[in-house]
């Protein structure tokens, strides 16, 4: 079923096909996860979050209009689910965000860089204000535009390049020795 | 290091690269099956899509389908050769020519006529 476009799968979620679903979590589900763990700094809750946005999706699948993007419409429902959760639990700061999800197949060395580069990456993002972490996320990692950021976080499309910048002047200075070799 | 400024209205591809990269562990498959088993807790699912429903829909008599049909072939020739035996006519005389071995005197095989007494003794009759 690869390549079916998000629309059949929509209207096949509709007549509650399960396979459809997770058609569509394997699709989107890496950027929701990625933005929910913006908003909650830890993997445990951001993946319930995503879970409760997921399940809050389907549940209203009927009320999406196909012929608007899929993406967008999910991506704000799993922000609400985040903020939501975040909201009703106390955010565990003992788990940094990814500090212990590594490749199980690299090796020693290339794991413990890929530990470490998580880890300072984590306490970069962690210095920035929580739009501004989603918003240059969304921009740089997952290729929205302003005014689609604008439309999710509900603010004018000027805030969304202002927190753009700032985030990317603050990523790249704390990330600097990480960007030389990566870059 | 590509130079790239902050302020460029484009996607960093570096710092994309970086947060595309670390955010989410490689466990896509896991979380896929996690999601879609929540959802059937929800009772959201309803039930297996329709090619699992098939198995008992369409699949079994599939399975069955073959064997089927050449147990009803087998009944039918067995019905027709039956009614082809016991019409006692044209199929009865076509049968018995059939089975007939080859030298085989005719009269011993034909169906409408009585058998002789006298040709099943003829041979015992010459010995003596």
């Amino acid at each position: 079923m690869a390549g079916v476009p998000d629309s059949e799968l929509v209207a096949r979620l509709v007549q509650g096909d399960e396979e459809a679903f997770g058609r569509l979590v394997a699709e989107h589900g890496p950027a929701a996860r990625r933005l929910a763990r913006l908003v909650l700094r830890d993997a445990n809750d951001a993946d319930d979050a995503v879970q409760d946005g997921l399940l809050a999706a389907w549940r209203s699948i009927a009320r999406f209009d196909p012929r608007r993007p899929f993406r967008p419409w999910l991506m704000r429902i799993v922000l609400n689910a985040a903020r939501d959760l975040r909201r009703r639990r106390t955010v565990r700061q003992t788990q940094a965000l990814g500090g212990d999800e590594t490749s199980r197949e690299a090796p020693p060395d290339r794991q413990a860089g890929r530990a470490l580069l998580r880890a300072r990456l984590a306490e970069a993002l962690a210095t920035l204000p929580e739009r501004a972490r989603v918003a240059v996320t969304l921009f740089d990692a997952e290729g929205y535009s302003h005014g689609e950021i604008a439309e999710l976080l509900d603010v004018p499309e000027g805030t969304v390049r202002s927190d753009v910048f700032h985030a990317r002047r603050n990523l790249r200075v704390l990330l600097a020795p990480f960007l030389e070799e990566v870059g | 290091m590509k130079d790239f400024d902050s302020s460029d209205h484009r996607p960093d591809p570096v710092i994309g690269r970086l947060l595309r990269e670390h955010l989410v562990p490689d466990d896509k498959d896991a979380f896929v099956v996690r999601m879609q088993a929540a959802a059937r807790q929800e009772g959201l699912s309803r039930g297996a899509p329709p090619r699992r429903r098939g198995f008992f829909a369409l699949e079994l008599p599939e399975a069955w389908f073959r064997p089927g049909i050449a147990a009803a072939a087998a009944l039918l020739v067995g019905v027709l050769l039956g009614a082809r035996v016991t019409d006692g006519g044209s199929g009865s005389v076509w049968l018995a020519e059939a089975l007939r071995p080859a030298g085989a005197p005719a009269e011993l095989f034909a169906v409408d006529a009585r058998p002789d007494p006298q040709l099943f003794l003829a041979p015992l009759l010459e010995a003596q």
